[in-house]
């Protein structure tokens, strides 16, 4: 397996670029994306529980 | 409360304040006594943020407004994770580029001396007004129920977080916050485990959810455009993102907690921790309220949650008509049971007629226990047209009280005042932080030792807490005491926020335009406010946008005067 690595003064910047198919975001884009994600799921999980029990 | 209750109460707040006084004792410098020693990791500030937003209120009303009225209230916070995302990306790297001790002093460098005052004024206002209202509200409730005398309450409450709080400062609070999180977590876990323990054997967790849904207590998304509903979809988003950006942005209280952290690294991850966990921990104190409004449909709940103001009532001259009431209200509580048990069992043998006959039955039943209980609040109002005649606040507290053992009733209890310390703490080091560095130091005595500084803002800490505490005994209950404060914030918040996205994003405009555009827009929302009957929420929209626009206009009408002082954004 191959790996580039590349670092910055932020420690979260240090990446391994064939973890994920996001190399081009930087760490702190996919840090916020992640939560975007989780607050899509959790906005979602409700209004699914809202729509079962009408 | 038995004497068990009270070593655990006792021993766990003075604990937590005199641990927290011991660690942090000998601050010298300013920058340690207001910042800490930024030393934080993203943990003790995640945990910090998530301390200072949640007071008592949170822990004994949010439950309550579970029972009455479902989940629709976690949509006030769906604005927030948001909100954070762009606090850790827009504000953040600007606040620890400039190394600024306070959100206000941003606003100095950014405009002008007029402008970073007039930002600190409307902080000091609104959230020495919450301040008082932090610990007032829970200590209202707690007297009530637990036969404390109120002002004794308020005050020794108040002494224990002036003594922290002035002596260890930052730090202090931060740490004390880190365990008092923890009491309250274990609290709140263990009030659910009895709960849950103590529902019917017979009731599966899906007939808990059945019921619940099927008593209209689960809708917790309304996609309604009704702008006079409080809650929905879009007001959460909106009024919520903008609160949200406000407060986490804007008042000292909050960017003081995340600016102690040792990196930009640190704070950043502070802030996900919330965005990640806020919206889940609001869903799961809402939930509790909603198992615990199934709970009290299987045992007999009081037809009046605050049993103290009941029982005064029921002894005195319309003893009779109460009394009645009572006898009504169990009479048809014990209909509601039978039908709902009627109702389950049809639905657990799948027999679809027996299932809709016993539902239309158990709804009626339900309606009339709800009708029961409106002639409860219109009785006691007639008695006493003073009286509160919300009980949602005392129905978390009477569960508590009713079904928790000794010891664990001193957990809760210490769980709600470890909530109200946590969030008046920081308070009062923020309002002290204000006070000291954009008052005290920039206008009145600017060239004195860091010492003096120290001190000076250990006074007026001090001063605030005193202030806090004379509102709190002083204060008059609102309609329901988590709104007040939310109005309170929404009223002044969305003035605040347009001046740093202001700041932020329109370099062209100067201190004079966004100075008196702000006083202007201020002025047209406590104007809307006396007149218009919507949401709360919208008015941090609407006054941050009248802030922006007016500051658009104001300042192409005067042209501009001069290069500006925008060169801070990209120092």
């Amino acid at each position: 397996m191959t790996s580039s690595s590349r670092a910055t003064d932020d420690p979260m910047e240090t990446v391994d670029d064939t973890a994920t198919g996001l190399s081009w975001l930087s760490t702190w884009t996919r840090v916020y994306l992640a939560i975007l994600v989780w607050f899509v799921f959790c906005v979602g999980l409700l209004a699914a529980l809202s729509a079962r029990y009408p | 409360m038995n004497l068990l209750d009270f070593i655990v109460l006792f021993g766990s707040m003075l604990g937590i304040g005199i641990y927290g006084m011991w660690r942090t004792r000998g601050q010298r410098d300013l920058s340690g006594y207001l910042r800490g020693d930024r030393s934080m990791g993203w943990t003790a500030i995640g945990l910090s943020v998530m301390a200072t937003q949640a007071s008592a209120i949170t822990f004994i009303s949010t439950p309550g407004q579970g029972f009455e009225s479902g989940l629709g209230f976690v949509q006030n916070y769906f604005g927030l994770p948001l909100a954070l995302v762009f606090i850790a990306v827009v504000f953040l790297p600007m606040y620890r580029r400039l190394d600024v001790y306070t959100a206000y002093e941003f606003l100095g460098h950014r405009f002008d001396r007029k402008t970073r005052l007039l930002g600190a004024v409307l902080f000091l206002l609104q959230r020495g007004l919450a301040a008082g209202i932090t610990i007032y509200a829970p200590a209202i409730i707690l007297s009530t129920v637990l036969a404390w005398r109120v002002d004794m309450t308020i005050v020794a409450c108040g002494l224990l977080v002036i003594a922290y709080t002035v002596s260890g400062g930052s730090d202090a609070v931060t740490l004390t916050q880190k365990y008092q999180m923890g009491v309250i977590f274990g609290g709140m876990v263990t009030a659910f485990g009895v709960m849950v323990y103590q529902l019917p054997a017979e009731l599966p967790f899906s007939d808990v959810l059945a019921v619940a849904g099927t008593l209209e207590k689960l809708e917790a998304v309304s996609f309604s455009l009704d702008v006079n509903q409080r809650y929905t979809i879009w007001s959460g988003l909106l009024g919520g993102f903008f609160l949200s950006l406000s407060y986490f942005g804007t008042d000292q209280s909050q960017v003081q907690r995340y600016i102690s952290c040792s990196s930009l690294r640190e704070s950043r991850l502070g802030l996900m921790f919330n965005a990640a966990l806020k919206i889940p921990m609001q869903f799961c104190i809402l939930f509790l309220g909603v198992v615990l409004f199934v709970f009290y449909q299987f045992e007999q709940p009081p037809v009046f949650f605050n049993r103290t103001a009941w029982e005064f009532h029921r002894k005195g001259a319309s003893g009779e008509t109460l009394r009645s009431i009572e006898q009504r209200f169990g009479e048809v509580h014990v209909e509601r049971r039978r039908h709902m048990r009627t109702w389950l069992a049809a639905r657990r043998a799948g027999d679809t007629a027996a299932r809709l006959e016993a539902r239309d039955l158990m709804l009626a039943a339900h309606q009339r226990t709800q009708t029961v209980r409106a002639q409860a609040k219109e009785a006691l109002s007639a008695t006493d047209p003073r009286a509160r005649t919300n009980d949602s606040d005392y129905v978390f507290i009477t569960f508590i009280l009713d079904y928790l053992p000794h010891g664990l009733i001193g957990l809760l209890v210490a769980a709600f005042i470890a909530a109200t310390l946590s969030s008046n703490a920081a308070e009062l080091n923020a309002l002290g932080a204000t006070t000291t560095v954009d008052l005290y130091k920039h206008v009145v005595h600017p060239d004195a030792s860091d010492e003096h500084y120290v001190k000076a803002s250990r006074g007026f800490t001090l001063l605030w807490g005193l202030v806090a505490l004379a509102f709190a005994l002083f204060a008059n209950t609102a309609e329901n005491l988590i709104q007040a404060i939310n109005i309170v914030g929404s009223l002044f918040y969305g003035v605040v926020l347009a001046m740093f996205l202001v700041a932020f994003f329109l370099k062209r405009i100067e201190g004079t335009a966004i100075f008196w555009a702000a006083l202007a827009a201020q002025t047209l929302v406590l104007v809307l406010y006396s007149v218009l009957s919507i949401s709360y929420l919208w008015y941090n929209l609407i006054g941050c946008v009248a802030c922006v626009a007016a500051s658009m206009i104001l300042q192409a009408l005067m042209g501009r005067r001069g290069p500006g002082r925008s060169s801070v954004m990209s120092a």
